[in-house]
């Protein structure tokens, strides 16, 4: 019992001090951002699906994810789903009883009448799938036997926050985990010094719709699940740069004090978890050379950036964050969140989606053949899509040449392409209105299920106790769609 | 089912033997040793619910949709019969349970297989164990009463302070484990300082506690903190997030909002140690105490915390559904520690809450008058919203109140005796036939009897203005067909038209008139017929007409429902016919000066809305979307009255009297049948006219009262409103909503509780104010378990029931029992006296033990769960910030007021690149030195330190926090501007004070930050450390410079840059250190 009531008061400490520490940089396992300490952790975590050594449940075939998220809703019916039948529908009135069987939002309540609308584009087929992309998209249409193509998406949200939030987070209120925070959590880190889970963003040329930072949030995950945002400024990683007058070297030894100033207090107070504080400045400090390292795009040969398109050299653009994505993917970043927004077209469709496309097209195709090349396409998925739909008929006045579309819920395009997905697929129909899905309906909780899958997770067992229920990303459904895996 | 592996088949006979003999023979091995290692008496609810919940609740629980095989494994037989429920239960399954417990086969394993679930050998062991001693049930330990404080237990001679220590070394000595020492009082006075303030020590403040030998030093230390105004901020920063206090909206265009007049109402309430019950009545139903007041009802915009949607396309109704859940969840987590939100879509899964509760409880929330969306123009409110006048402002209001009631009256006699004049003038009938006609056109501005149309282009034309001094109307694609008078103008779905600028600009205090003709073309569900007003998302601000099954809906609103009036015709309008409509409006500010003419005659109505109290002309800020005028077309939500007709648009700067529009509507008939013009009801009509148009004295005296109102109004236009709660006069039908759903109704329910944990009392009032009595009835049996142990929870790190939000059947169950019901008793007892709970659980022995853990300890008992040790936990991310900036004397204390924008790095709010976008303001005030609690929160990017420090999100409720630790808390620790200024700031102050050595000051810092002084090696640490920095600096002044120019608070120069430099390089080291960050 004595040892309840004894302690040393600062004994030995130094000597104790030379013996754990410090900065013995090369012996610490990153076993990363994912594995820091969470403050009780097995009380938190105890009889949950933990694997301290992060284990996938069965062998994955992807090791990474890059997912292009198109924040808007692109135009299905203009760019993979091709809808011939729509020529001889154009401008007639949609039949109310096919109406009725979507959700329209409230944007067109004041519309008195709806219009069916052809795609402005035309479309051709391309690959030995023989996939009909429409003419906005030259150079994915060149890829298009790397890529399984779902056309019947279908998901339960009609407004974008809603809806970009149950794309990312199952939930359609904001404030449940992220599926990049989901897999950080499942799977932990292959990366030493680089987070789990990192956001980039493209700016937009104007008037695009707003994202909210809880789409790449933890929710009641540990918050060091939470989604790193790369930013393009002076400080990529927020606080990630010294101050000025601090060179590296004085940061160094700043740490080494700190350090050694813990080691004392460890001693006095017992304290475990300081070990674990020392830990996480060591990470820190190396977090300070990996990530302008990783971020460093300036290093890439001119012929890369053909590949990807001059946009690449512009930094923010989607074509220099697809290049990032790239150099992430090559230093083991789980789960690569691109964000490019400007996809919502009530109106001026025709014009405005044509941008889209050419700020997104290249560099999207660029991305693949580039991990192609290099073998990384084997074990990194590439995801592209966004929350929903578009109608069938027209938001606003349909003229000779132009029209809008509004947020359809009930079928959209999505891709994937790279490991474990079968290549040159297409999957899915949808009627020949684009309006609802006639074949093989793909679910968000099942995109998600299959997402999961390929990452060698069991959707249904990838869950978190919270507040007495266990939370999974998929909440109670989702399955995995096996047609789509190679 | 990995305990499946170690069952052979050979164990078969023996589980034989288990269930024949109900022993514990034949128990598998490895089951057996766990079996004896249990304690002798297993109890339901500490050993066994947690099991049978967590695996088994979900199929055979509360649920009654999703049960299997009809069996409920959370009642006893005895409760069953209770509750008269057709169930099976254990004592009808106990055989076969075990036998699922221990077979092979997957079809009849318990839990399934597919429920990814499995019992580990301890847990079966334990279920065995039950069985075998006659499975007895327990009621659930929350909803049990809790046990009153029959006498005050005694403490032991040994050890302990107060009742508290009783429980707890009762629980040591169980377990052989002796309570650790007194921290030392450097350490007490950090520990309580934080906890109570969350704020350090000061220097002085240390010194004196040290000083101060008398017994009673450190009670003395608890009074003065919690009379300390930081108390209140303490407290509020934890409040802020089971209230989910936010600056903004939320959702997509997160649009800001200020709720900090609640926030200070908050911090207030704390300080003046406010009960408990009153703190929670007030915010819950403050505005229908009997001593409703301006404060009570402010404290009930908790309820309106939740987030508010604004994004264009969506259902209205879909989202006022979601507020109105919010608002029952938070009430469900906040005060009951319940997760009601289970129960929103089906029966709880675990707890006894039905869905059928869920809406009973919610119904409480459901009157208010709202719509689902946000309205966010200048100075609007979404309704129901408290006017924050001050004092003064209050002052103007009442006498300007005043003089209209004076004037009002002063007008009400004045028509009472003032009849002589009206018989004169009316003995005249020549007179009054004469001045009709004379007046035929008084107040007419505008007039439009699109009868000619001028085209200007393909689709775009122009139709004249009757009179001479207004210019064409300009119209979009009209449909000219034969109209009420000669021509008329009909619409199309793109048919657009607008009235030149400023026709029709009438505020809230301006009488005016319109008349037009319509011809439906159909029934219309709902359409718009004109407007001069903005769209449904800037609350409709000014005038708009709707048919609506073909009633006439007129409205006058400065941010609809709210602050708004309106009519609505009782008779519809008949399809494919001409219709003379009038509206006249009195430009009083009040619904009854609203009135429908139809061909001439008044109209029978239904008036709503209360008075105007505010402009509702058009002025632009960053949300609106520019304004067009008096429009007929389609507007955003609302359908174009299609295929109408619209003629003889006539617009008047007065209210028409009835004589007038009777007059208009037909001339001819008018004049021919005015044999009868002097009957009585024409005479009433008459005498309108003539104080209308006549009388002098009568149209002055209006005028005057007009103008009043003008003065009111423009007094109260600027002063800004708090959205809160207040229930319309008939509650709104609640119904249960399948799945959840808005617009799925089930059946209709009453304001009622789950009587599993109390029933609502039949004498309650069935509003909020009885639901708040319920909360607070002696026998509500979470209520006070839940605070107490939020306070528990506050001052340890962890709550005597560490799933502090939740008390239900899958949280965990109290590690002291009787202590949290003794405590609870007390809490009640003492009237719910915050403060004095704070005392009580401060001055226990066990709070003030060293948290120092040895080894043994340490692996027994790591999370602290017996309390043989005093608290240690990380800070909160706001004691950590507020730590930095108090320390280096930066804080500027001040308590309360709008909400603040400190350091922040560029660009987080930039998730939009909408022309209203929010841009972070970058101020070089004191308000970069304010507690963290004022920083501005905004939802869509929350402040970057504090999420990054764990601080929970503010979309929900949030009674917990969970705690971790990264290496970008490091980089934020070392880099953070904001904690670099404070180091330079702290250097300085140090540097320029007298002191005797390089120890001295350097002990000084460390005083400083870690609230104690520095050992020996530590103080060496810091002389090397502090002379090596100081040499770098010396050999890179520049460097010095650059370092110390961090931050916006100006350079002392009177100081050497490279000894400040190298002190605050030092000072930024220590405030990394696990002491300036940790509460041991």
């Amino acid at each position: 019992m004595e040892d309840f009531l004894n302690y040393k008061r600062f004994a030995d400490s130094r000597r104790s001090f030379l013996k754990k520490s410090s900065l013995g940089f090369g012996s610490i396992a990153l076993s990363t951002l994912i594995n820091p300490s969470i403050v009780s952790a097995q009380s938190v975590l105890k009889n949950d699906f933990y694997y301290p050594d992060k284990s996938p449940h069965f062998i994955p075939k992807a090791k990474r994810v890059i997912y292009l998220f198109q924040s808007g809703g692109p135009s299905q019916i203009e760019t993979f789903d091709f809808k011939p039948e729509l020529v001889n529908w154009h401008g007639k009135e949609i039949p109310p009883s096919l109406k009725k069987t979507q959700r329209n939002s409230g944007m067109v309540e004041g519309q008195s009448s709806y219009p069916l609308v052809k795609s402005i584009f035309d479309f051709k087929q391309y690959g030995d799938s023989g996939a009909w992309v429409s003419d906005l998209f030259p150079h994915t249409a060149k890829i298009v036997d790397e890529l399984c193509i779902i056309k019947s998406m279908h998901t339960d949200a009609i407004n974008h926050e809603p809806a970009v939030m149950f794309m990312q987070t199952g939930s359609q209120l904001s404030g449940r985990p992220s599926i990049g925070s989901w897999l950080s959590y499942g799977l932990g880190s292959e990366n030493k010094d680089l987070p789990n889970f990192v956001v980039l963003m493209s700016k937009s040329d104007g008037g695009a719709q707003p994202l909210n930072s809880a789409a790449w949030s933890n929710g009641f995950l540990p918050s060091h699940h939470q989604g790193v945002q790369f930013r393009n400024s002076k400080d990529p990683v927020l606080f990630l740069n010294n101050p000025s007058g601090i060179t590296q070297n004085d940061r160094k030894r700043a740490i080494d004090y700190i350090n050694e100033l813990n080691t004392y207090q460890q001693d006095f107070y017992q304290d475990l978890k300081i070990q674990s504080q020392i830990k996480q400045y060591e990470m820190a400090y190396k977090m300070q050379q990996s990530v302008p390292e990783a971020m460093n795009v300036k290093e890439e040969p001119e012929h890369v950036y053909k590949l990807y398109g001059e946009d690449a050299k512009i930094p923010g653009t989607f074509a220099a964050n697809c290049l990032q994505a790239r150099r992430l993917a090559e230093r083991d970043v789980k789960f690569i969140q691109l964000y490019h927004t400007g996809w919502d077209h009530h109106g001026n469709l025709p014009s405005n989606i044509k941008k889209q496309a050419k700020a997104t097209d290249q560099a999207t195709a660029g991305l693949i053949k580039d991990l192609k090349q290099r073998g990384l396409l084997e074990d990194t998925l590439v995801i592209w899509g966004g929350e929903f739909g578009r109608t069938s008929f027209s938001q606003g006045r349909l003229t000779k040449d132009n029209y809008g579309r509004d947020h359809h819920p009930g079928c959209f395009t999505m891709w994937m392409a790279g490991a474990g997905v079968k290549k040159g697929l297409i999957y899915g129909k949808t009627d020949d209105f684009s309006y609802n899905v006639v074949e093989n309906p793909v679910h968000v909780h099942d995109f998600q299920a299959t997402l999961l899958h390929l990452l060698g997770i069991n959707h249904e067992k990838l869950n978190f106790k919270y507040q007495g229920r266990r939370f999974r990303l998929t909440d109670v459904h989702g399955k995995v769609i096996k047609d789509l895996l190679a | 089912m990995a305990f499946l592996s170690f069952i052979k088949k050979e164990h078969n006979f023996l589980l034989l033997a288990v269930l024949s003999f109900g022993c514990e023979q034949g128990l598998p091995s490895e089951i057996l040793s766990i079996y004896h290692t249990l304690p002798d008496q297993i109890i339901y609810n500490s050993n066994v619910k947690p099991i049978l919940s967590d695996n088994c609740f979900a199929c055979h629980g509360p649920d009654s949709n999703k049960r299997k095989a009809n069996l409920r494994l959370d009642l006893s037989e005895e409760e069953a019969v209770i509750q008269n429920s057709n169930v099976l239960t254990l004592n009808d399954k106990k055989k076969s349970l075990i036998k699922r417990l221990f077979t092979n086969n997957v079809d009849e394993k318990m839990p399934p297989p597919e429920s990814h679930l499995s019992l580990s050998k301890y847990e079966i062991a334990t279920l065995v164990k039950w069985i075998n001693q006659g499975a007895k049930y327990q009621p659930h330990w929350s909803f049990v009463p809790i046990k009153t404080n029959n006498e005050t237990p005694k403490i032991g001679k040994k050890w302990g302070q107060n009742s508290i220590d009783f429980f707890i070394k009762n629980k040591l000595d169980e377990n052989h484990i002796l309570p650790s020492k007194k921290a030392d009082k450097e350490i007490l006075i950090r520990r309580l300082s934080f906890t109570l303030k969350g704020l350090p020590p000061k220097i002085d403040e240390i010194d004196a506690f040290l000083n101060d030998t008398s017994s009673d030093a450190y009670e003395k230390l608890i009074d003065l903190f919690l009379d300390s105004p930081n108390y209140g901020e303490r407290m509020a920063a934890e409040w802020m997030n089971v209230s989910r206090y936010a600056d903004s909206d939320g959702y997509l265009d997160d649009k800001h909002r200020d709720f900090s007049p609640w926030r200070d109402w908050v911090i207030d309430a704390f300080n003046n140690n406010m009960s408990y019950d009153q703190f929670v009545t007030y915010q819950l139903a403050g505005d229908l105490i009997p001593e409703s007041n301006t404060q009570s009802i402010k404290a009930t915009a908790f309820n309106r915390l939740h987030k508010k949607n604004s994004e264009a396309g969506i259902v209205f109704e879909e989202y006022r559904a979601e507020y109105v859940s919010d608002r029952t969840t938070t009430f469900g987590k906040a005060f009951l520690g319940l997760t009601l939100e289970c129960a929103k879509c089906h029966d709880h899964k675990y707890d006894p809450i039905t869905q059928k509760n869920f809406y009973e409880i919610s119904s409480f929330f459901n009157n208010t008058n709202e719509i689902g969306t946000a309205v966010y123009g200048p100075g609007q409110t979404a309704g129901p919203s408290l006017l924050l006048a001050d004092e003064d402002q209050q002052i103007v209001i009442d006498y300007i109140k005043n003089e209209l009631y004076n004037q009002s009256e002063k007008i009400v006699t004045y028509q009472k005796n003032n009849k002589e004049e009206f018989e004169v003038w009316l003995s005249n009938e020549q007179n009054t036939f004469e001045s009709l006609k004379k007046n035929k056109d008084r107040g007419l501005v505008a007039f439009y009897p699109f009868d000619k149309f001028r085209k200007k282009s393909d689709k775009k034309f122009l139709s004249p203005s009757g009179l001479s001094s207004n210019i064409e109307a300009k119209i979009n694609e009209p449909e000219i067909k034969n109209g009420y008078k000669n021509k008329g103008l009909f619409i199309n779905e793109f048919t657009n038209l607008t009235l030149p600028k400023k026709v029709g600009w009438f505020d809230q205090t301006d009488p005016f008139s319109i008349s037009l003709a319509l011809y439906p073309e159909n029934r219309y569900d709902k359409a718009i017929i004109f407007s001069h007003c903005e769209q449904i998302r800037l609350g409709l601000k000014g005038y708009s007409l709707f048919i609506k099954n073909n009633k006439l809906n007129f409205i006058i609103a400065r941010s609809w429902p709210q602050n708004a009036i309106e009519i609505e015709t009782i008779d519809p309008i008949p399809e494919k016919k001409w219709t003379e409509v009038t509206i006249t409006y009195d430009g009083k500010g009040h619904v009854n000066g609203l009135n429908f003419f139809i061909n001439g005659e008044k109209a029978p109505t239904i008036k709503k809305g209360n008075e105007l109290y505010k402009s509702i002309l058009f002025k632009p800020n960053i949300h609106t979307y520019g304004f067009n005028g008096f429009r007929v077309g389609p507007m955003h939500k609302f359908k174009t009255f299609l295929n109408g007709g619209i003629d003889e648009l006539k617009i008047y700067d007065i209210a028409l009297s009835a004589l007038e529009i009777a007059y208009k509507h037909d001339v001819t008939s008018f004049e021919s049948t005015n044999l009868n013009f002097l009957n009585e009801s024409r005479k009433i009509l008459l005498k309108e006219y003539f104080s209308k148009n006549i009388d002098d004295s009568s149209i002055k005296m209006n005028n005057e009262y007009r103008s009043l109102r003008k003065k009111l109004m423009n007094h109260i236009d600027s002063i800004p409103e708090l959205m809160v709660m207040g229930d319309t006069p008939e509650p709104r039908q609640t119904y249960l909503l399948k799945r959840g759903v808005y617009n799925e109704f089930g059946e209709e329910v009453f304001p009622n509780t789950p009587k599993a944990i109390l029933n609502f009392d039949n004498n309650l009032p069935k509003n909020r104010l009885g639901l708040s009595k319920w909360l607070f009835d002696n026998k509500n049996p979470l209520t006070a378990r839940v605070f107490v142990n939020r306070i528990w929870q506050m001052h340890f790190g962890q709550g005597l029931v560490s799933s502090s939000d939740d008390f239900g059947s899958q949280g965990n169950t109290p590690s002291h029992p009787e202590l949290l019901d003794w405590l609870s008793a007390s809490f009640i007892s003492y009237g719910w006296n915050i403060k004095k709970l704070h005392k009580l659980i401060l001055m226990s022995s066990s709070y003030m033990q060293e948290s120092t853990a040895g080894k043994v300890l340490q692996e027994n008992d790591p999370e602290n769960k017996l309390l043989a040790r005093g608290p240690r936990f990380r800070m909160s991310a706001e004691m950590i910030r507020d730590n930095a900036i108090a320390i280096s004397g930066l804080l500027v204390n001040k308590i309360g007021g709008k909400s603040v924008y400190p350091y922040q790095p560029d660009g987080i709010w930039d998730l939009s690149d909408k022309s209203w976008r929010y841009k972070y303001p970058k101020k070089k005030d004191e308000n970069l030195y304010r507690r963290s609690l004022y920083t501005f929160w905004k939802r869509s990017a929350p402040p970057p330190l504090m999420t990054l420090f764990d601080a929970p999100n503010r979309d929900f409720c949030a009674t917990k926090r969970t705690l971790t630790s990264s290496p970008l808390q490091s980089l934020a620790l070392l880099n953070n501007p904001e904690f670099i200024e404070a180091g330079r700031v702290l250097a300085e102050k140090t540097l320029t004070k007298n002191y005797n050595s390089e120890d001295e000051l350097l002990t000084e810092i460390f005083r400083k930050v870690t609230s104690r002084c520095p050992s020996e090696n530590e103080l060496n640490t810091l002389k090397k450390y502090y002379n090596e920095e100081y040499k770098r600096f010396r050999e890179n002044y520049s460097n010095a410079i650059k370092y110390i120019s961090i931050g916006e608070k100006k350079l002392n120069d009177g100081i050497d840059p490279l000894k400040t430099a190298a002190l605050a390089t030092v000072i930024n080291g220590l405030m990394n250190t696990s002491e300036a960050v940790n509460i041991y």
